[in-house]
């Protein structure tokens, strides 16, 4: 091989030095990305670990609220037959009480994150105070039992009224199997 | 003038004629070297020489350069791994409690989403006996209470316009409906001259859940 000339040597240096200095410029670019990932990563981590401090001053409050949902929030042991248990309930404790269901319907279940609802809507007549005391027995912080949506019309012959409810049982959420 | 052989007798008369020199023989002295020595160098030598010495002074310089570069690079590559470093130890501590708080943070989400089954302040039936409580004994009759999810309808007669509007005054400074916004239309007056209102009531906390 012939020894390079002078020209060829310098063109030899130009292109060494465009390959250096295109390498550089990708690599700058590329540093600087890591960097701005990084700078993002820890804003993002310092305020979640803003956010974990003031949540973890809640912690024994949580703890007790946790108790308290695995102890008392019920258990939809068979899923397919809660809201038909649900009826029942309704059914039963309205009788107790005398008023008279002239309507009751199934509503379709729903897996919400906080729990498994199973509603049924229900149309009935009787006296207000027993309507109320119905009511009483069957909300209650351990029953899981809420109103969705409730209507009480005074009916033309007082104290009767006509009451039409969504009543819905929350049970504890379903984990689907993985 | 010293001289280190006698000259020829034509010489030394020569020199006395015209330059007024008298000979005097002296022996040969040894020879004595200068204080400040010199070389002269073989030109393609001093040349060789020149361009080791641009030789040295390149590397020298790129040695310089390297090691500009290099501690340039190197400080940037030190503060990015030190950099590394801390955000792994802060992703490290986020990891260790990030359980728990989420933990902590779903119970909350599902304390509040039911809270309608839990806080019997938020029951239909005690919101409706806190709207009771407050009506008239007397000239004053609540003919439909609905309730969905975060909002309550009141429906009613009163005797006159100022009772209506009293017990619509009561019930938005009543306590317990403090977290409620009210929406309170003037009542409209029935031929029998009894007034019937309306009201509504959203609450202001609804979780988007509810």
């Amino acid at each position: 091989m012939r020894p390079l000339q002078n020209n060829e040597k310098r063109l030899a240096a130009l292109f060494i030095f465009l390959i250096i200095g295109y390498a550089h410029l990708r690599g700058y670019e590329e540093w600087q990305a890591t960097v701005r990932r990084n700078t993002q990563k820890e804003i993002d981590l310092v305020a979640e670990k803003n956010v974990a401090a003031i949540l973890m001053e809640s912690q024994s409050i949580s703890t007790e609220r946790l108790k308290f949902l695995s102890e008392k929030q019920p258990v939809a042991k068979e899923p397919d037959l809660a809201s038909a248990a649900l009826i029942d309930t309704i059914q039963k404790s309205a009788d107790t009480y005398q008023l008279k269901i002239t309507d009751i319907a199934l509503q379709p279940t729903q897996s919400l994150p906080h729990a498994f609802q199973t509603s049924a809507t229900v149309k009935l007549t009787g006296k207000f105070e027993n309507v109320v005391q119905w009511l009483y027995q069957l909300q209650g912080p351990e029953n899981f039992t809420t109103l969705i949506r409730s209507s009480i019309k005074s009916d033309p012959n007082p104290p009767q009224v006509i009451a039409e409810f969504e009543i819905a049982r929350w049970y504890k959420p379903i984990v689907p199997k993985p | 003038m010293i001289c280190w052989s006698a000259p020829s007798a034509q010489a030394s008369a020569l020199l006395e004629k015209h330059l007024s020199l008298h000979p005097q023989i002296q022996p040969k002295p040894s020879p004595l070297f200068p204080k400040n020595s010199f070389s002269l160098t073989p030109s393609d030598l001093h040349l060789k020489q020149i361009e080791g010495k641009k030789k040295k002074r390149l590397i020298l310089l790129s040695l310089l350069f390297l090691i500009a570069y290099g501690s340039t690079v190197g400080s940037y590559v030190w503060d990015f791994l030190k950099k590394q470093k801390e955000l792994n130890q802060l992703e490290k501590e986020v990891a260790q409690v990030r359980p728990l708080y989420q933990q902590i943070r779903k119970t909350s989400f599902d304390w509040d989403a039911l809270q309608p089954a839990l806080n019997p302040d938020r029951y239909p039936l005690e919101l409706m006996m806190q709207c009771v409580s407050l009506l008239p004994k007397e000239n004053a009759r609540l003919t439909l209470f609905s309730q969905n999810q975060n909002k309550i309808i009141l429906q009613g007669e009163a005797k006159s316009a100022e009772i209506a509007l009293k017990f619509t005054t009561d019930l938005k400074n009543h306590p317990p409906f403090k977290s409620f916004k009210w929406e309170t239309p003037p009542p409209k007056l029935l031929p029998n001259q009894t007034a019937q209102f309306r009201i509504e009531a959203t609450y202001s906390y609804a979780s988007p859940a509810e």
